[in-house]
């Protein structure tokens, strides 16, 4: 493994490991306010406050407290809605590689659509329709993420299913469940998993645009779109509340690029849908 | 007139090719022959100053008419002193540009007017035997051999002096060899041009070459004349070789095969590179290498 | 080649689009359509809380929202294909006027970040490939990475406080001059030129180590007519098709960079318009963000078979 790859991989789980078990073990709370402490500066100005080394925001909330707890959902919402969508991915995309016809045609062709619309518009107008939740965020992201795995997985049951063990199963008389699970799955596992690792950061970013315009996670919950949507409006007074969570979600994604970068190198799969 | 001395190129370390030394004269046809990996190409590329990413020239020299052909002077005299026709013309032409835009890229390069190189270009295309009409097509709407008629024309464009032609028809099918050859002959008659052809075919050198050159292993084994080299070859690999071409009239039975393969130049014995393969090895040739004398490097020769 | 020939070919590729811009435009807003009949009474929306029921009822009766919803779809075809969006309830304008009236202040600073990808990003990525191994090369590339990874709505407030609100040298809100432009353009462009110098580089790195290259070299071409004039274009046609998903992407974005800058653009309307519950602007805006998404596709067709014979010949069939 290459030293990039070591580092992002590292530092992903530093960062997961953080913003998991950061709030309780140093007994921060990201909704506890404390007015007079209200816009307190990071630690290495001056009016810093002793108990809050990355500052507070309007509400006197504890900056740090904020950006891990921040840090959970942004992730939780990632993690959740690249896995999710890559499962309908994978299964629609086994689907249509394996049976064909007009199954495949019909996905392919939603895929088609699906790629080339821009995905926030929809967003945000199904949002202003039906309100904003995590459960719709997620069902958003989902909605938008499925097409690249679902291509990929596809393409790559399209090449693998002439070959000399699918055909020899199928031979023996395995079922197509059996084929499809035992013979198929392994098969797109790999890429997969580079889409996914990609998506991860994806979704954060998507996430973190929604609660940046206030469309996606609902206040008081901390997301890292929230915090910085929090900062905008006081960005010239009170600059550090942005800094933070965008630093963290620039480094995560970072990270995460690598990662999949990294991944795909060693795996040496290719995830456009020419595979 | 092209000399090469003592050329060595070492690659990741390893000498690809070895200490080689050979003369052109202009008009002379030299066939370069050899089994893959021997250094045939390696040495040609090098002397047009083409070598590839991990390639180095690491000693020698080569002149063209008494100029030493430095990196330098290989940037300004390429493509109008040295012609270099390549193996692959699936792959030796820019797919996106027209076919006469690509002959007369040559002729810009080195100095000629847009519209008197269009015209040239047409021209060339004629004398490889090409309709001025598809001057405009792109490369993948020609054939193999259409297309390696391209390349020859480019590589003519400017009268070299020097026509490297490297495996010019080893890609194409069979039919179509015999044309490009025909073309490649006439085109260095033409221009007189000193040439080297590249090829692992014998019967394809039989044809065309005035003198020979074996090659095995990144190193010269023997040099001499067509009928010398092809009639009575010396070195006991051109012999074997000469013995394992199929020939019209030998009679049936399985052609005779050289036991063993040819080292990898990172794993070349010590001595003569070819003693393990040879049925006359002496004691001398797992320790000394031959040096090319008298038209032949082997030990058993010259001391028997 | 012939003029007979071609003009059949152009007939179909035509052809296939229009159905192409149909079955998209349509797509989207159908979906849309039953999002915004199904998650909810719109008469209600519309109202407000405050509304009594004899408010809802009229609204309902007005707007058809009490016939069945196959009529409805079927009158809000109708409507789509006289571009009739209804009215905004806000400013009494026609919706469709109204988005169409911003529109070009959001193509502005598309369009200028599709140029920055081409004249900034093209060059950039030539320099990072012809010279990989020197330290001006990684630094290119090292930044890259970087602008790849930043959201725009994190880079919009380091651009906003830095250059607007520290230094002072660019506007920060609104959309009045063309200087208010160059701040949502920059941050709109970071990652399209990122992308381009990585997509251009690594397209250069592969095409330079084909055998027509070496050609070009034997022929005497030095080393910035191979990479330029030979390598370039074979590595354009996956920037080409990049920059074709970018731009849906771009058009999404805008909404963000567009809020972040109060730039008058459609981005920025959408956004208030969902706030103020203003549907006949949200189909506007998601029906013209439609056509211009398939617009730009053909237009990248075109383009990416002028710069490859081979597709050229592939779409004639």
């Amino acid at each position: 493994m290459r030293t990039s790859v070591r580092i992002a991989l590292a530092g992903s789980a530093l960062i997961a490991l953080a913003v998991t078990f950061g709030p309780p073990l140093l007994g921060l709370d990201p909704l506890e306010q404390d007015l007079p402490a209200k816009l307190a500066p990071p630690f290495w100005m001056e009016g810093a406050l002793a108990g809050h080394p990355l500052g507070t925001d309007q509400l006197g909330r504890d900056l740090l407290a904020r950006v891990l707890a921040g840090g959970r959902t942004s992730l939780l919402v990632g993690f959740a809605a690249s896995s999710l969508a890559c499962a309908v991915g994978i299964v629609v995309g086994l689907l249509a590689g394996y049976l064909g016809g007009w199954v495949d045609r019909l996905v392919m062709g939603l895929g088609d659509l699906w790629i080339a619309f821009p995905f926030l518009v929809l967003a945000i107008a199904t949002i202003g329709v039906v309100g904003s939740s995590t459960p719709v965020l997620i069902t958003l992201l989902v909605l938008a993420g499925w097409v690249t795995s679902a291509r990929v997985t596809r393409a790559i049951v399209k090449q693998v299913r002439g070959e000399d063990y699918v055909m020899a199963a199928v031979g023996a008389g395995a079922g197509h469940l059996n084929v499809l699970t035992r013979h198929l799955l392994p098969a797109v596992a790999g890429a997969n998993l580079v889409i996914w690792t990609f998506s991860v950061g994806t979704m954060v970013l998507v996430e973190g645009g929604l609660s940046f315009l206030g469309l996606g996670v609902r206040p008081p919950t901390p997301s890292w779109g929230t915090i910085l949507n929090d900062g905008r409006e006081l960005l010239e007074t009170a600059w550090w509340i942005p800094l933070w969570p965008g630093l963290t979600l620039t480094l995560t994604v970072l990270l995460v690029n690598l990662l999949g970068d990294g991944l795909r190198d060693t795996l040496d799969v290719r995830t456009d849908d020419h595979a | 007139m092209l000399e090469v001395k003592d050329l060595v190129v070492t690659a990741g370390g390893v000498r690809i090719v070895d200490g080689v030394s050979f003369e052109v004269r202009p008009g002379e046809v030299l066939g370069m022959v050899g089994e893959s990996g021997s250094g045939k190409t390696m040495t040609m590329l090098a002397v047009a100053g083409l070598l590839p990413g991990p390639a180095r020239i690491t000693g020698g020299t080569a002149a063209l008419y008494g100029t030493e052909l430095t990196e330098a002077r290989l940037e300004r005299i390429r493509g109008r002193r040295i012609g270099f026709v390549f193996q692959d013309p699936a792959t030796s032409l820019n797919p996106l540009m027209r076919v006469g835009a690509q002959i007369a890229e040559v002729l810009r390069i080195h100095g000629l007017g847009r519209t008197a190189a269009r015209r040239r270009a047409v021209e060339l295309l004629e004398q490889v035997g090409i309709g001025p009409e598809r001057a405009r097509v792109y490369p993948h709407e020609l054939s193999g051999g259409m297309r390696q008629r391209i390349v020859i024309a480019m590589a003519i464009a400017l009268r070299p002096a020097l026509l490297i032609a490297d495996e010019p028809t080893t890609a194409l099918d069979v039919t179509v060899q015999e044309q490009i050859m025909r073309v490649l002959r006439a085109a260095q008659r033409e221009t007189g041009a000193a040439t080297v052809l590249v090829s692992h075919d014998l019967g394809l050198v039989s044809e065309a070459a005035h003198r020979i050159a074996v090659m095995y292993s990144g190193r010269l084994v023997e040099t001499g004349t067509a009928d010398e080299v092809l009639g009575a070859p010396r070195h006991p690999y051109s012999a074997a070789l000469m013995r394992s071409r199929p020939r019209i009239g030998a009679g049936r039975g399985p052609l005779p095969v050289i036991p063993g393969h040819p080292p990898a130049p990172k794993s070349r014995p010590p001595g003569c590179a070819f003693h393990p393969r040879c049925p006359v090895a002496l004691a001398r040739c797992a320790q000394e290498v031959p040096p090319l004398a008298g038209g032949v490097a082997c030990w058993a020769v010259q001391d028997g | 080649m012939s003029a007979g020939r071609t003009a059949p070919r152009v007939l179909r590729a035509g052809a296939v689009w229009l159905v192409r811009l149909v079955v998209t435009v349509l797509g989207v807003l159908t979906l849309l359509f039953f999002l915004l009949r199904l998650s909810g009474d719109p008469a209600a929306v519309l109202v407000g809380p405050g509304g009594s029921q004899e408010d809802i009822d009229r609204v309902r009766t007005e707007l058809g929202l009490d016939l069945p919803l196959w009529t409805q779809y079927g009158t809000f075809l109708g409507d789509v294909a006289r571009l009739d969006f209804g009215v905004s309830p806000h400013t009494g304008e026609p919706a469709i006027s109204a988005v169409l009236a911003r529109l070009p202040l959001t193509l502005q600073i598309v369009g200028a970040t599709l140029a920055l990808a081409v004249l900034v990003g093209v060059p950039l990525g030539m320099l990072a490939a012809a010279r990989a191994r020197h330290a001006s090369a990684r630094a290119v590339t090292a930044a890259a990475s970087i602008a790849q990874a930043m959201p725009n709505f994190v880079l919009g407030l380091l651009l906003l406080l830095v250059f607007a609100l520290w230094l002072g040298w660019l506007p920060s809100y609104g959309a009045e001059s063309p200087l208010h432009a160059v701040l949502p353009t920059l941050t709109l462009a970071a990652f399209t030129v990122a992308r381009v110098v990585r997509l251009v580089r690594a397209g250069l790195l592969e095409a330079i180590e084909q055998d027509f290259i070496r050609t070009v070299r034997a022929k005497g071409g030095g080393r910035l007519r191979a990479l330029a004039r030979h390598a370039l274009p074979n590595a354009f046609p996956p920037v080409l098709a990049f920059l074709v998903v970018d731009s849906a992407y771009l058009l999404s974005s805008t909404v963000i960079v567009e809020q972040l800058y109060a730039y008058d653009g459609i981005g920025k309307q959408l956004v208030d318009a969902i706030f103020q519950r203003d549907y006949p602007i949200v189909q506007a805006t998601v029906f013209v963000v439609a056509v211009l998404v398939v617009a730009v596709s053909a237009i990248g067709d075109v383009l990416g078979a002028l710069v490859d014979p081979r597709v050229r010949r592939e779409a004639a069939g």
